[in-house]
């Protein structure tokens, strides 16, 4: 038998074309719905966009709010890092930083460090960063060398101190320190300073003892019982006795006791007592201050601004 | 033929309504995301120098483990010497409400021991905080204008 029907296929079916009663009505329509079509595509594709750039718009400002910008400066280079690490881990012993500083990471961080030149660089530029926007890992790794740096090192102190933990430049379980904190307060927290067995102690106190005494005589009296205290428990640390830190002259206006003389009568004395003791050292942070050329405190004139911490770690890194 | 055409277009206008759909991010529904309260609250108030808080801050300031709730946003004063913070806070189960709220608590509490006789203008504001709950969601403001903030909170749920 021979096949006489043709085969039904498809490609040999002839198409059918589609009726179209009003062609310039039917184009209307198509074009209507291309339109919007694109329309509803480029808004999404828009908003996407928006929310990408917003979230790389805070990274990068978290980023440079914990690495080196006041909040609310603008960032000299607009490089998009990625999020930084979280090195807050839980740190409870203090840590040897000898086996870390060996390693190429720490080596790289701290020649970001050595390189802040303090009165020659803007107030926006940090450790070894460029304006050009050069050293994109710099920030990210100027950070975390600190805490290397640092990792034997406990701080001891008030409310200037407490903002090393707070900018997280050093672990907080390596600052103990609080708002308020007075010498002989400080001597209640001998047991958690010696609990942390660090290499080194840097002791920041005065500013609440010039508000509060007439004389340095009892501070004096207060401070050498805080670092025997210390010295008994911790007999191979070396202690750090860093000055009073200078306020605004201001200052004295709501608060008459607080003035540079006083401070500096009280630095003095601490001096003194330094000199005669053993593996104690005076440092003179107030050289920082005076050589800088802008003012470095807070609205209120006595505390500093985030950019101080970094200039202040950078001057004490020799000691560590 | 009349009913592809129809099918077509039926197809595009589903389309187009998911498209339309996704790119919108509005906070002003009735399940807000935390970044969308977050944006309004930007709008109304100047927070642009506050810091942004991440899990560890959340861990050490809250003791909240960020797995055990489903989003938040925290953010801390500028510097240690100011008080200002904001947290918005979203649980995972209506019956994780309470513990976040005493954790906030506690939280109040530890700020106010910092600045009491020392910063007598932020220990203020600390105690005149507020702590708004509103379905899953639990805000905790410290801040001088605390009032708008929540406010704005509010607004959004809506």
């Amino acid at each position: 038998m021979i096949l006489a029907r043709r085969s039904k296929s498809i490609f040999s079916r002839r198409k059918r074309s589609i009726r179209i009663a009003n062609q310039g009505r039917f184009v209307f329509f198509v074009c209507l719905v291309a339109a919007l079509v694109l329309f509803f595509c480029f808004r999404t594709i828009y908003a996407v966009r928006k929310k990408v750039e917003e979230y790389n718009r805070e990274l990068e400002a978290s980023i440079n709010m914990e690495i080196g910008d006041l909040p609310g400066t603008k960032v000299e280079n607009g490089s998009s890092v990625g999020k930084l690490p979280s090195h807050q881990g839980q740190n409870g012993p203090v840590k040897s930083a000898e086996k870390i500083i060996q390693e190429g990471d720490a080596g790289k961080g701290n020649e970001e460090i050595a390189e802040v030149n303090d009165n020659e660089e803007s107030a926006e530029v940090m450790d070894g960063e460029k304006i050009t926007g050069v050293e994109k890992e710099t920030p990210i790794k100027g950070k975390a060398s600190y805490k290397e740096l640092f990792a034997d090192t406990v701080f001891l102190g008030d409310s200037i101190t407490e903002s090393l933990g707070y900018y997280k430049f050093i672990d907080k379980s390596n600052v103990i320190a609080d708002k308020g904190l007075t010498v002989s307060d400080a001597i209640k927290r001998v047991e958690e300073v010696a609990n942390l067995k660090p290499k080194n102690i840097f002791i920041m106190f005065g500013m609440n003892d010039v508000l509060s005494l007439d004389k340095s005589e009892g501070f004096i009296k207060n401070y050498t019982k805080l670092v025997d205290e210390l010295q008994a428990r911790l007999p191979d640390t070396h202690i750090y006795v860093q000055s009073i830190l200078y306020v605004d002259p201001k200052v004295r206006q709501k608060k008459p006791r607080l003035t540079n003389d006083r401070i500096d009568e009280f630095n003095n004395a601490l001096q003194s007592m330094s000199s005669g003791m053993k593996n104690v050292d005076y440092i003179d942070l107030n050289t920082i201050v005076k050589n800088y050329n802008e003012d470095l405190h807070e609205k209120d004139g006595i505390h500093y601004v985030y950019k101080f911490y970094k200039l202040w770690l950078n001057y004490i890194k020799e000691y560590v | 033929m009349k009913n592809k055409g129809s099918f077509l277009a039926f197809c595009l206008i589903i389309t187009m309504v998911l498209v339309a759909g996704c790119s919108d991010d509005r906070a002003t529904t009735k399940n807000p995301t935390v970044e969308g309260i977050w944006k309004e609250i930007e709008q109304a108030v100047d927070v642009s120098d506050m810091r942004k808080g991440y899990d560890e801050d959340l861990k050490e300031l809250y003791d909240i483990d960020a797995n055990d709730i489903e989003e938040y946003i925290l953010y801390t004063a500028p510097s240690n010497i100011e008080a200002d913070e904001i947290a918005i806070i979203k649980v995972k189960a209506k019956d994780d409400l309470k513990e976040v709220e005493n954790k906030i608590g506690r939280r109040v509490e530890a700020l106010g021991t910092s600045f009491k006789d020392y910063i007598p203008e932020e220990y203020y504001l600390i105690e005149k905080h507020i702590v708004n709950t509103k379905q899953n969601y639990v805000l905790f403001v410290v801040s001088e204008r605390a009032d708008e903030i929540a406010d704005v909170f509010d607004s959004c749920f809506k």
